[in-house]
């Protein structure tokens, strides 16, 4: 499959079932709402060494928060419950509660819940306040600002992650131009997140490496660096390889993403780039297998 | 028709006790069983029927018609459905509710919502004294759902409450929020004396009140994000909630100081 002259190669993203967790945070002004939003998703790059991926979905109105103020909502993914509940909970009370003027709420209803507030309220040593309006519990924590408003709980739902797009090409300039344009394109989805600074990643990985404690290493059939003594999957002109990678709370959402990132690319930002790719691992390790060619029909 | 309707022959002499026309308890019953429920009047046992006519179906609830005010324990222990009564009712409407929604189109006595565990009652008019409060023998007063009261309360508001919300969009006498253990009361008009007397937690929230209790410390004013937290909770409850709360920097007391001084009380300017 041929578009605008950009190829799109006939395989396919592999991705995870991973577990997710939304939370709503609010603040008085949107300054200190995107200090929050920022804090809580940094280092959450890679399920690899952060612990957790993560990432701003949203912005949410005023009027559709639960306290009336501007709101972000943020995916966090993690592999397993535990993991995901040890990261919120580290997060939210390191970059929410230390936050001015913050708020922090759950932002998805299932069966399976965690602590949010239930376990940061401790800080309030004694001095925190419940208040229960029907099915809804927060907690407000003493704080030298004022207080602190958390909700009692936050659900964990089952959500994806691994799903990513490779955009080869043969000038650095123009594939991250056209990255860019594809991450800006795709933040429109709602359910997703882009984990990676900006969006991107220029360090793809393959699974182990030479050196045994590494779980991952570089994809040296990506590295244009390295065409002369890898099994390289780049022809000799291709000059770089940015990969933008997406989680998501859905199938549906993350096949919509890909779409719109390679659509932009095609449409609009198509010079010097080759071709459209996707990472993974042969089809043998994760269950949702988002495949190109069908996304681009 | 879809409300099973019972409405009252005559006036009443004694009291009756209603706690058995709840809609779970009558979800499977038919008119006839239902008129010949006995209940006991003064010291005699009759029939539900000598009282009442009744018709119609459940479907949407059980309506009541007539002056209740010698009915008590109206909705007694309902667990779902809903209740309207069209004119006043007795004590005790509401006692350890687990669910549903009771509106009374007129006045209810005392000891309206005692014990109250989730559900919702809203009362057009007025209430009588120990409104969400405990009943004899009972350590805990209301412990979840929600009390509106579009007219005046009496003494005693949430007495020994526990959790859930009380709203009062006039005025209450003395001993407001009186040992209460927790929860939230809001009052829109005037209050008489001794607020939150021997309170060891809990909110009450006041609009334009000097207090002037011992017992009770000045905190200063702040921002308290969380009200509209519950103002937002609180619309979706019920449209009488709308924009109760314009304002959340507000003034704050800490009290009963002789137990602890952990309940509050916010007054909105």
């Amino acid at each position: 499959m041929i578009i605008n002259g950009i190829k799109i190669e006939n395989t396919f993203a592999e991705a995870f079932p991973m577990k997710l967790v939304r939370l709503i945070i609010t603040a008085d002004s949107k300054y200190w709402l995107k200090q929050a939003a920022n804090n809580i998703t940094g280092f959450a790059t890679s399920v690899i060494a952060c612990g957790c991926e993560a990432g701003i979905e949203k912005e949410i109105k005023p009027s559709k928060t639960p306290d009336g103020r501007p709101g972000i909502a943020v995916l966090l993914f993690a592999m397993n419950s535990e993991g995901l509940a040890k990261q919120v909970l580290r997060r939210v009370g390191q970059c929410i509660l230390t936050s001015p003027t913050t708020a922090c709420f759950s932002g998805i209803d299932t069966e399976e819940k965690i602590n949010l507030g239930d376990a940061i309220r401790y800080f309030g040593d004694g001095f925190q306040i419940s208040k229960k309006i029907h099915d809804k519990k927060i907690w407000r924590i003493p704080v030298m600002e004022g207080e602190f408003v958390i909700e009692d709980k936050t659900s964990i739902a089952s959500g994806i992650g691994g799903g990513n797009i490779l955009i080869i090409g043969n000038s650095n300039q123009q594939v991250l131009k056209s990255a860019e344009a594809a991450v800006k394109e795709m933040r429109k989805v709602n359910n997703i997140i882009l984990p990676f600074p900006g969006g991107i990643v220029r360090s793809g990985s393959k699974v182990g490496s030479k050196y045994k404690n590494l779980i991952a290493s570089t994809n040296d059939a990506y590295c244009p660096t390295l065409k002369g003594i890898t099994k390289t999957k780049l022809s000799i002109d291709n000059e770089s390889v940015l990969e933008i990678v997406i989680d998501g709370t859905n199938e549906k959402d993350i096949e919509q993403a890909m779409k719109k990132g390679i659509n932009i690319i095609c449409k609009k930002y198509n010079k010097g780039i080759k071709t459209i790719s996707a990472g993974n691992y042969g089809g043998k390790l994760g269950p949702y297998h988002f495949h190109l060619r069908e996304i681009m029909k | 028709m879809s409300y099973l309707v019972f409405k009252l022959k005559k006036k009443l002499e004694f009291r009756i006790n209603l706690a058995l026309l709840i809609p779970n308890k009558i979800a499977n019953k038919k008119i006839s069983a239902i008129k010949s429920l006995g209940i006991m009047y003064g010291k005699e046992k009759k029939e539900i029927s000598n009282f009442f006519s009744i018709s119609g179906n459940l479907r949407k609830g059980i309506l009541f018609k007539g002056d209740l005010t010698k009915c008590d324990f109206i909705g007694n222990q309902m667990k779902s459905g809903k209740i309207i009564v069209q004119g006043d009712v007795g004590d005790y409407l509401g006692n350890k509710m687990k669910g549903g929604k009771i509106i009374v189109n007129g006045s209810s006595s005392n000891y309206t919502g005692s014990s109250l565990k989730n559900g919702e009652i809203i009362i057009t008019k007025n209430t009588g004294d120990f409104l969400g409060s405990s009943i004899k023998g009972e350590k805990l007063g209301m412990c979840g759902g929600a009390i509106i009261i579009k007219g005046n309360a009496g003494n005693r508001v949430g007495y020994k409450m526990r959790s859930g919300i009380i709203c009062i969009k006039k005025n209450a006498k003395d001993f407001v929020g009186c040992q209460m253990i927790a929860g939230t009361i809001i009052i829109k008009g005037k209050i008489g004396s001794n607020v939150g007397l021997l309170m060891k937690r809990g909110t009450i929230i006041l609009e334009k009140q000097k207090l002037s209790e011992s017992y009770l410390n000045y905190s200063g004013k702040n921002n308290y994000i969380f009200l509209k937290v519950i103002q937002n909770c609180l619309e979706k409850l019920n449209d009488e909630f709308k924009d109760i709360f314009p304002n959340t920097y507000i003034k704050k007391y800490l009290g009963d100081i002789n137990c602890k001084g952990m309940g509050e009380i916010l007054i909105l300017n």
